[in-house]
Formats: structure tokens, sequence, C-alpha cells
């Protein structure tokens, strides 16, 4: 029993740091633009496809079609911050459109691929091997996703804290308007957190693909976890979005070696709803 | 809008329908279509609520139509409960979770209220596929076909029956709806959509109204499920699937939002839809997605104004309009009493660090016009926004009229008798002008001024053509502006003086319609707070006039002129010497 739940355990953080990088994006857009992106869960699932169709289809490496799969979600994301959202949310009533867009792009991507793909799963081999620590067995592929995710994670907080584009995505969070008085392209700030939460994304498709299977339903699974993550972590939180990211897919993964996992899932997301009414600004942000 | 003989004749051409369209349609199919819109139409009129009246976009609704399903199949299948009755009953479950939602997400916002509408619907499925005992999972619950043995003697098949039953109890629906709409209650749902703040300080319970607002929303869209019912007879967790609340939300952005039109149009739409674009089968949802991505750039209104813009909207001349409207009843008796009406003490706010508002202490009697001078940054602001309820205060507290306010929010403190009115023009622009007035009036049926009761009343007639037009947008106050709206703005002037006077001299429109003994103002305020004259139109204020408005901040004389530039200098003075203590400085007069 307890061999079982420390594997689950295991197991857990690598799904974990692939819901903390869906949901940095997710929280970085939001901080940034004010808005959600629906289509941020099909982006993931792009990434998973990409992977596929790379090493699978044609035979690249895993480890060179997982950065392959990177710029090309995060062009999908380019094209995607071009054409829904970019002209729509300065308009009046524009943060409510961008939902209805990046809704409709997710319908879109999702029912694409879906149709032309099919429903069925397909397996695609990432990193061989596995470590094992007495009874514990991690797959190198979970270990390549947790080195990965954790890098990324850091890498985004030093680029947030150190650098110039890090500097001018904070200024924008805080007020856009002030951020342009100063002469920061707003615009372009942006589309390149959109860009940088896109590619992030495309990754964490690209690590789990090997460890979950890729499915299209892949996407829609993820986009309700990523959204209880970052209700409960806190809307625009950064550290929220990692640590809760991390904790539900621990949590996640020792309740479904306990109850069924559907039920699991029905309970966990409830608890976004208990959040909402208790603390509606989530753990890691300050009330008002 | 429609009078309310417009009321009458949807229940007449509903009633029509109901008898007509069972016979007309010539084969089961086409009744079948015929159900499938109505349901479509109810579960877009429920999207519609929240996303179109509210400003709340649901992108959930599934939850609401999937449980309503399930609940009427499971007190038909379970407990025997006869399903017509069922379908009614199954409204009970829609509605608390409506309200649960509603107030979990409502309050927080929009971008919430998106998330958690999305997450519950898929709890419900999860717990609908793994619920075996009670749902049968992924298999799904079979419910015999409905019969009402009384009608199939009579030789009316089931389709027709099924079809006479759904278009009344659609209908049913919409005019409820249509009801509520001409209601106080549609008022605050419309003024929230406009405006969260306008709405909260004059006196709508902003939070209550959002989550009535979801809760029949929900009862709506579970009734919606139940009726769906005997045309699929097997209830699955696939009620639940996104699919439904896809359907929902597009009937509404396609139909148009905000409109009972709407939902009709995209109601049939999506019943008559898939089966026009079988050729693509697979690909229809594709493709209406990428429809909805050209709909929200180039025709955000949906389809609804092409049905709707060939309606005129009835005008009358501008002094008819006016004259119609009544004195002004008179002050109150008894209101009279002893003690100040407002007693700030010790009022204290901090931002981390910074004190914007250090032990401010005044207090205001009955009649008196009391001024708040300050230099910019002094806490003039930050001190109204605490009195009217927008920010909490740090330390210190506001009595008002005998009671302790500090704490209670913006509406609650409107309702006391104490309206904040804004620096900047504020007002529900997309509204009518007399509507503007009838929301602020709206919350408080008792102390309805009976000169806005028959203004109500000619508003419903559908002849108050002047007072209906709305201003235009972008700009409220453009000098060169049409005649309409001209109109529109002077009737809330006449509107405005026929009731001020109890509001003080600067009394609104919305501020006497509140019988506010006392209104707060920062900085002037705007049309519906504020000035009256300058509601009118920005032509109506002479230079003279403006140079005063441009000082208001600072001084404001109970004989109403502006006082001369030499006083004007030594205030400023003396407001800036109080600054520098850390302090707005309080000025007052007595009322001659």
């Amino acid at each position: 029993m307890w061999e079982l739940l420390a594997q689950q355990f295991v197991n857990g953080i690598s799904a974990g740091m692939g819901y903390g990088m869906i949901a940095l994006g997710l929280t970085l857009i939001f901080g940034v633009l004010h808005v959600i992106n629906f289509s941020h869960g099909e982006l993931y699932m792009l990434g998973g496809l990409c992977a596929v169709v790379f090493a699978g289809l044609a035979g690249i490496p895993y480890l060179a079609a997982v950065p392959a799969a990177a710029i090309a979600v995060a062009a999908a994301g380019w094209l995607i911050d071009r054409l829904a959202v970019r002209p729509v949310v300065d308009k009046p009533d524009g943060l409510s459109t961008v939902l209805v867009a990046t809704y409709a792009v997710s319908l879109l991507i999702f029912h694409s691929v879906f149709f032309t793909w099919g429903a069925s799963p397909y397996r695609i081999d990432g990193v061989p091997g596995a470590i094992e620590f007495g009874s514990l067995f991690i797959s190198n592929q979970r270990l390549l996703v947790i080195g990965v995710g954790l890098a990324l994670v850091v890498t985004v907080e030093i680029v947030l804290r150190h650098s110039r584009l890090g500097f001018e995505i904070r200024a924008v969070a805080q007020s856009a308007f002030a951020a342009r008085a100063i002469g920061i392209d707003v615009a372009r700030v942006g589309s390149l957190t959109f860009v940088i939460a896109a590619g992030l994304a495309g990754i964490a498709g690209a690590l789990l693909a090997p460890v979950v299977l890729f499915s299209p339903l892949m996407g829609h699974h993820l986009i309700i976890k990523a959204f209880v993550v970052v209700v409960i972590g806190g809307m625009g939180s950064v550290t929220g979005a990692v640590v809760c990211g991390l904790l539900l897919g621990i949590f996640e993964a020792l309740l479904t070696g306990v109850v069924n996992s559907g039920m699991a899932l029905a309970f966990i997301y409830s608890l976004m709803v208990v959040m909402l009414l208790v603390r509606p600004q989530g753990l890691f942000r300050a009330g008002h | 809008m429609v009078g309310v003989r417009g009321g009458w004749a949807i229940a007449v051409v509903v009633a029509a329908g109901a008898v007509i369209l069972p016979l007309l349609a010539p084969t089961t199919y086409w009744q079948g279509l015929v159900v499938l819109a109505a349901v479509f139409a109810l579960l877009g009129l429920s999207v519609n609520l929240p996303s179109g009246y509210l400003g709340y976009l649901s992108f959930g609704h599934a939850a609401f139509f999937g449980l309503g399903g399930y609940a009427a199949a499971l007190l038909t299948i379970k407990f025997g409960v006869d399903y017509w009755i069922a379908t009614f009953v199954a409204a009970v479950p829609g509605i608390a979770l409506g309200a649960l939602v509603g107030f979990a997400s409502l309050r927080v916002g929009g971008a919430y209220f998106a998330i958690t509408s999305l997450t519950v619907a898929e709890i419900l499925r999860l717990v609908a596929d793994n619920w075996v005992d009670l749902t049968r999972g992924p298999m799904g619950l079979i419910l015999p076909r409905p019969t009402i043995p009384v009608l199939a003697d009579l030789g009316i098949s089931f389709p027709q029956y099924y079809l006479a039953i759904t278009i009344p109890v659609v209908g049913g629906c919409f005019l409820l709806v249509r009801l509520l709409l001409h209601s106080p209650e549609g008022r605050a749902w419309i003024a929230i959509r406009e405006s969260v703040d306008l709405a909260e300080s004059v006196g709508i319970a902003t939070v209550r109204h959002r989550v009535i607002n979801l809760a029949i929303s929900g009862g709506l869209a579970a009734i919606a499920g139940a009726l769906l019912i005997p045309k699929i007879l097997v209830i699955s967790p696939q009620l639940f699937s996104p699919l439904y609340s896809a359907t929902g939300l597009l009937i509404v952005l396609l139909g148009g939002k905000g409109t009972l039109v709407g939902p009709v149009i995209g109601g049939t739409l999506f019943a008559v839809l898939p089966e026009a674009f079988r050729f693509v089968d697979e690909y229809r949802v594709a493709i209406f997605a990428l429809l909805l991505l050209v709909i929200v750039r180039v025709r955000p209104d949906g389809l609804a104004p092409l049905f709707t813009k060939f309606v005129p909207t009835p005008y009358e001349g501008e002094e008819t309009a006016a004259a119609t409207i009544p004195d002004a009843p008179g002050p109150r008796a008894g209101e009279a009493a002893s003690g100040p009406l407002l007693e700030v003490v010790g009022l204290e706010k901090r931002f981390s660090g910074v004190v914007a508002v250090d032990a401010l202490e005044f207090s205001v009697g009955r009649g008196e016009i009391v001024g708040l001078m300050g230099p910019n940054g002094a806490g003039k602001t930050t001190c109204l926004s605490m009195l009217s309820g927008f920010l909490a205060p740090s330390a210190g507290s506001v009595r008002f009229d005998g009671g302790q306010i500090s704490g209670l929010s913006p509406h609650a403190i409107a309702r006391r008798g104490m309206v904040r009115t804004f620096q900047h023009t504020t007002l529900f622009l997309g509204r009518p002008v007399l509507e503007n007035v009838l929301i602020a009036a709206g919350g408080m049926p008792t102390e309805f001024p009976c000169g806005l009761a028959v203004a109500d009343r000619r508003l419903r007639a559908g002849r108050e053509g002047a007072l209906r037009c709305r201003p235009p947008r972008a700009e409220p106050c453009r000098p060169g502006g049409s005649r309409r709206c001209h109109g529109g703005f002077a009737v809330l002037r006449r509107t405005a003086t026929a009731f001020g006077g109890s509001g003080g001299r600067r009394g609104s429109a919305a501020v006497a319609a509140r019988r506010a003994r006392r209104g707060a103002q920062s900085g002037g305020g705007g049309p519906l707070g504020g000035d009256a004259e300058q509601a009118a139109c920005g032509r109506n204020l002479d230079p003279s006039r403006r140079a005063q408005r441009a000082d208001a901040d600072v001084a404001l004389r109970p004989d109403g002129r502006a006082a001369s530039r030499r006083e004007d200098r030594r205030r400023h003075a003396q407001a800036d010497h109080r600054a520098c203590a850390g302090r707005a400085a309080c000025v007052s007069w007595r009322r001659q």
C-alpha cells in the first residue's frame, strides 16, 4: 500500500510539473492581458501532436522533436494572438470577446484534430530507460519532464525578475496605461507573453505525450485542471501556478491510487468551487 | 422594447403555434425538429440571462441542462413521478445549482464565472459517469416514452402532443423572462452589465441580483434539459458534454446577445443547420467555430438586429415628452431630527505604507452644505469613496442618520439615503434616458416618486419616444448632437429640476429620484449625479458655469455663485496649509 502511494507520489510530481507549466502560461497571459486563453489546453494538445508527428511519424529523434514542437506551438500561439486576441482585446467589451474568440479557436483546433486524427490514443516512445530506488521506479521520461519543467520555470522566473522583457511584462501587468506612458510597447509585450505561454504549453504537451499517451482529448481534460490550478493558486500568481500545479499532480495521483479516478477528479475540481467561496483571491495572492 | 400589448401578442403567437404546428408539421421528423428548435431556444434564453443581460459569459450551461435532464429522468424512474410533472420539478436543482455557482463566482468577476461554469459542468459529467448505482454510468438511464393516455385516446400522436406541450412551456418561459426584464429586477441586471460601480452607487444590491439572475437561468436550462428527454430517451453523461455548453453559447452569440428574439433565431438555426451541414458532417462544429470567430469581429451583435432594425422607434417632440413629467413631490414630513446627519470620526485609510486619509473628523448637519478642499492627492476622493462604501476604511467610523455605515456595501449606504456620484460623467450609456432614471428609482419601490411611476407606465405603454432614445456611446454630450438625443437629455434635465430640491441645490435626477437626503459628490459629479444642467447637454453650459465647475472641487457657495478669484486663492492657500498636515480640509456653510 505504502509502496503504491510512494510510487503514485513520484508519478504525481511529473504530471504536476506539466500542470504547472500550463498554468504558468495561463496565469502569465491573465496577468499581462487580463484575459483567459480558452485555447490553452488545445495548445498543449498540439504540442503532443507535434511530438507524435515529428518523432513518431517523421522519424526525427524525440529529443529534437521536443524543441521543434515548442517552436511550432509558439508559432500557433502567435497566430492565435494575431487573429483572435489582438484585434478584439481593445474594443469595448473586449475581455469577454477574447473569451469567446479563444473559445472558438479551441473548438476549431480540437474538432479539426479530432476528426482528422480520430479519437484513438497514440503511443510514442520518449527517452528510454528508468531508474530504480528500491521498490520505487521512475522512468527517464518522467525525470526529463521534471528536469525540463524545473529549468523552464526557473528561467521564466529569472527572465521576469532580471531581464528588460521581464521588467516590461511586470510593468504592463501592473498597469498597461502607465506602461504605455513610459514608452513600453504594450501590444508587443502582450504578443510576446502569449507566444512564451504557448511555447510552454507546447513543450509540456511534447514532454507528457509519451507519459500519458497522445489523444486529441488530452487538451480538453487539461484545460480544466489548469483552471483549477490558477484559481486555487491565485489568478496572475506565478508561484501559485507552479506550486499548485505540482500539488494538484501529486494529490490527483495519490487519490487515484485510493479511489476511482473519475470521482477523484470530481473531488479535486470541487475544491476550486470551495476555494472561490472561502478565499476567492486564491492561496498565493494577497486579499484586497 | 415592445409595450405590454407586445406580451399578449407573443402569448397569442405561442398559443397558435402550439395548436397549429403539431398539425402542420407533416412528419414525425419535422415535429422532432421543431421540438429541438424550441428546446435550443430555451437553452439559449437561459444562457442569454447571464451572458446577454448580466454581461457574464457562460461556458458551462450544460451543467444545468444535464442536471435538469437527469433530475427529471431520476424522478420518473426511481420515484415514479409523472414525467411531465417532473419536468417542472427539475427546475429546482437547476435553480439551486445556479445560485451556488452564482454566489461562488459572480461576485469575483467574469473570467472566474467562465472558468467555474466550465468546471462545474465537468464535475457533474464525471459524477454522472462514475456514480454507476444512481446513473448507470456511461450506459445511461433509459426512460420509457412518457405517453399521456387521455390524449392518445383522442387520436393525437405522441410527437404531436409532445410538441404541443413543449411550445407553450418554452413560450411561457420567454414571457416570464420578458416580464422580469421590464421589472426592477431586469433593470438591475442591465445596470450591472453597463456598470457595476454605478449600479452599486444607486442602491442596487449587485451580488444579490447576479445570484438571482443565475438561479433563474439555471432553472430555465434545467427545464430545457428535461424537455429534451422524450426525444432522446437515453440520458447519458453526454448531456453534460461541452458540446451543449458550446451550443447554448453559440445560439446566443449567433442570434444576438441581450435580445429575446436572439435565442429563437439561434435555436432554430442550430436545430436546422446540422441537417444542412450534413455534407461536412464531422467538421460542422469546426465550421461553427470559424463562423463564430468571424462573427465576433464583424457582427458582435449577432443576427437579431437584422430582425429588429425595421421596427421604428416612436418619437414625440421634446416639449411634449417633457411636459408630461409632473411636479416634484414636496419634502417628506417628519424628516427633520436632531443631531448631525453625517458624522465622521477618526477616519483613516492606508494603502500599504501610504496614509491617504489620516484621522479625518467632520460632521454635516441637516440642510448644511460641506465642501472638502485639498490639493491633488490630499485624499478627497478616497474620503468620499470611504463614505460611500467603495473603499473600506482602515480605521474610524462613519455615522449617517443615526446609524453606523462604515463597512456597509455601497448599495446599502445608497439605500439609507446617501448617494455617491462620480467625478467623470457616469451614465448607463447603453440605456435610454428614462431607463437611467428608472434604474436609480427602481431599488426602493415604497419611496417611488409618483412622477416616475407615471413615466414608467408611459414607458411601458411605449409612447415615451424621446425618453427612449439612447445617448450616443462615444460622446454623451456632444454639443452638435442629434436633436433626438438632445431631446432625451433635455427631459432628463426637466426630470432633475422637477425632483430636485431634496438632494440639495446640485441634486441630480438620480439623486433626487432616490429621495436622497444628502448627495455625496466628488469633483462636481456627472449627469446621473452632479449637475443636471450638464446632463442636459454641453452646449447649455455657458462659459461662466464651466469655470465654476472647474472650481467645484474647491468651492461651492450656498447661493450658487462661484466664489471670487481672490476668495478662491485664499481657500487654496488654506487648503495647502492644512494639506501639509496630511489631511484634506473641510469648509462648511449653512444654507441660507
